[in-house]
């Protein structure tokens, strides 16, 4: 079963446990509103960002309508530059593609640049089951590899986490304590993932972007660790997601621009690196074989589907931050992948709705999200319609379907009005603590209904 | 009285030091400096600062709309010498300054190096508790020397 896979129960069950978790709510609170309000700041400091955001929605689109092309022009000019790609059409090919180069090299460590595609294909147990050991080097990311957990924002992996707890587990790693200051812990990452960059045969980095031009993939991080996986180990891995290519570099300009200040308004982040082909002739570094897995796992299903320009999304986290219902459930609950409005509408498109039945359901419709994407993308849109598709595949319980059919029976006259509101009156002592109503009111208090209705007070 | 530049600040000092004024400068130097000191480098005018350990790389191209130094990977410029060491300084002429990304790839004409690094100062991360710190993979300390005059100019674009 796929990763993305998210049992209807699940997302209730683990809400629930981090709602009720004051470290994780405090968090949640400082990150989110941190990174919306940077992404305030950096669209404020654009010219006109809605042409901006209408120039990067109309590149997206017109890229996507013509995927197969750009893709080829993509393929033809890597391997132009001496790059091998590879197509993997599931989650499984794209493992054993992977796998096999490294068992072809003789690799025995792989070091890993953030990527949420491998977090997708489960990439880092398919190494582990052979042989390879794979070791994430983002520093979010190593964390959570440390603490046997999975990222619970696109962006920003571990904002649930306290510098206590990195302390304690880069502690394990030395085997002798690490002071918790920031500045400690930076230098303990740095040392102890120094060694993992000199022992690494292979480095597995994702692809922000990849240029159909110039057969570049272009790779944006603030810490460095994809220079450092794309430079020095041998071999260089990119796994980049089918829906990622740029036809020319002049259109690549636009996307940055929109992915680092939406993400966390930089007008650039600290590095954002462009890697075309292995190393050249006369140069002392960078990897001698270069690999772009290009991965379909579901992708195609959207593909002339009405939920297209799901596939305009360039994983810049600015819906997570502004969604009313992530910022109290945080990332965990959608599962060990995408999270956010963008999880919730991508991951039940990419298995099946039935494989993630309540994601849809993880929203309140407000907009928001729509609002902050960077390339317009009608999150809450998706999200109804993708509701609707409960119902009409069958998916949606039967109990829902009849109740909303006998609610709009019922108020479709006015006598049936009267009855629905006099039986509710009657069985307002109980106070929402039957039924479907009780997973209202667990969290919330029930409004009370006016002892007299109002038409009555106003007619008599 | 003279003094180190700060981090994040353009050295007047220095600027003074190779005898030219601040108003020598082109708009679009002035606003690269006040870019680049605004993302973390500390901005010198012809002389470099002498650290130890630190690596120095020749930049491509500077971008005056983000304060970015553009490093090429080649022969003469491996990738490592603006990554592992924990201070970097990047020589930078004055006539290869840009504005932005858009005027880069048009200088670059679709003929990219193996490596292209848009630096926008010091390697970051806001991972633990959302609180930044620097140097974590990168360097922590970058500078940034802008040369001018006749002095031997960058290798051209690969």
């Amino acid at each position: 079963m796929s990763r993305l896979a998210q049992p209807g129960g699940r997302f209730r069950q683990v809400a629930r446990t981090k709602l009720a978790d004051e470290g994780v709510q405090e968090a949640l609170d400082v990150a989110t509103e941190r990174l919306a309000g940077l992404r305030a700041v950096g669209w404020d400091a654009l010219e006109d960002v809605e042409a901006l955001r209408e120039r990067g929605r109309e590149i997206r689109t017109r890229t996507i309508a013509e995927l197969d092309r750009h893709l080829a022009d993509f393929t033809r000019a890597v391997e132009a530059r001496g790059g091998h790609v590879y197509f993997a059409e599931t989650a499984e090919s794209a493992n054993a593609y992977i796998v096999e180069v490294c068992r072809r090299t003789g690799a025995r460590v792989a070091a890993k640049s953030k990527s949420m595609a491998t977090e997708e294909i489960g990439l880092n147990e398919a190494l582990e089951a052979a042989g390879v050991e794979a070791v994430e080097t983002d520093l979010g990311e190593y964390i959570l590899q440390l603490a046997g957990e999975h990222p619970v924002h696109i962006v920003a992996p571990a904002i649930e986490k306290t510098r206590e707890q990195v302390a304690a587990l880069f502690a394990r790693v030395d085997g002798a304590p690490v002071g918790d200051s920031l500045e400690e812990l930076a230098l303990a990452a740095r040392r102890q993932l120094r060694e993992v960059f000199r022992s690494a045969d292979v480095g597995i980095t994702g692809a922000n972007f990849g240029v159909a031009e110039t057969g570049s993939v272009c790779l944006v991080t603030n810490e460095g660790n994809a220079r450092l996986t794309s430079s020095l180990p041998r071999v260089h891995i990119a796994l980049m997601g089918m829906e990622r290519v740029v036809p020319t570099l002049g259109e690549l300009v636009v996307l940055l621009q929109l992915l680092a200040r939406s993400g966390t308004g930089q007008g650039l982040t600290s590095y954002t690196t462009l890697v075309t082909g292995p190393r050249r002739e006369g140069e002392e570094d960078g990897p001698d074989e270069l690999h772009v897995v290009l991965l379909d796992n579901g992708r195609s299903n959207l593909l002339g589907s009405s939920y297209q320009e799901m596939l305009n999304c360039i994983r810049c986290g600015a819906c997570l931050n502004v969604c009313p219902v992530y910022r109290k459930t945080g990332g965990a609950a959608y599962g060990p992948v995408y999270s956010g409005p963008m999880g919730a509408v991508l991951t039940p498109l990419l298995v099946g709705l039935e494989q993630a039945p309540s994601l849809p359901h993880a929203s309140s419709l407000c907009g928001a999200c729509t609002a902050a994407c960077p390339v317009k993308i009608p999150l809450h849109e998706y999200l109804l319609d993708l509701r609707r598709d409960l119902v009409e595949t069958g998916t949606a319980p039967r109990w829902e379907r009849w109740a909303f059919e006998a609610w709009s029976l019922a108020w479709a006259s006015p006598l049936g009005y009267r009855l629905s509101t006099a039986l509710a009156r009657l069985g307002q002592p109980l106070g929402g603590r039957i039924g479907p109503a009780r997973a209202w009111t667990a969290g919330r208090s029930l409004p009370r209904l006016a002892r007299r209705r109002y038409r009555d007070r106003r007619d008599g | 009285m003279a003094s180190a530049p700060r981090r994040g600040q353009v050295s007047k000092l220095n600027i003074a030091g190779v005898g030219v004024r601040s108003g020598d400068l082109t708009p679009l130097v002035v606003r690269f400096a006040e870019n680049a000191a605004a993302v973390g480098f500390t901005v010198h005018r012809g002389v470099a600062p002498e650290i130890e350990g630190a690596g120095v790389s020749r930049a491509l191209y500077g971008l005056a709309d983000t304060g970015s130094v553009v490093l090429a990977a080649s022969p003469q410029e491996p990738r490592a010498r603006s990554l592992l060491p924990m201070a970097h300084v990047s020589l930078l002429h004055e006539s290869r300054i840009l504005p932005g990304l858009a005027e880069l790839f048009e200088a670059l004409g679709g003929d990219l190096p193996s490596a292209l690094a848009i630096v926008t100062g010091p390697s970051r991360s806001a991972d633990i508790e959302q609180r930044l710190v620097v140097g974590v993979h990168g360097p922590g300390e970058v500078h940034v020397v802008l040369l001018s005059g006749e002095e031997a100019p960058v290798q051209s674009p690969p």
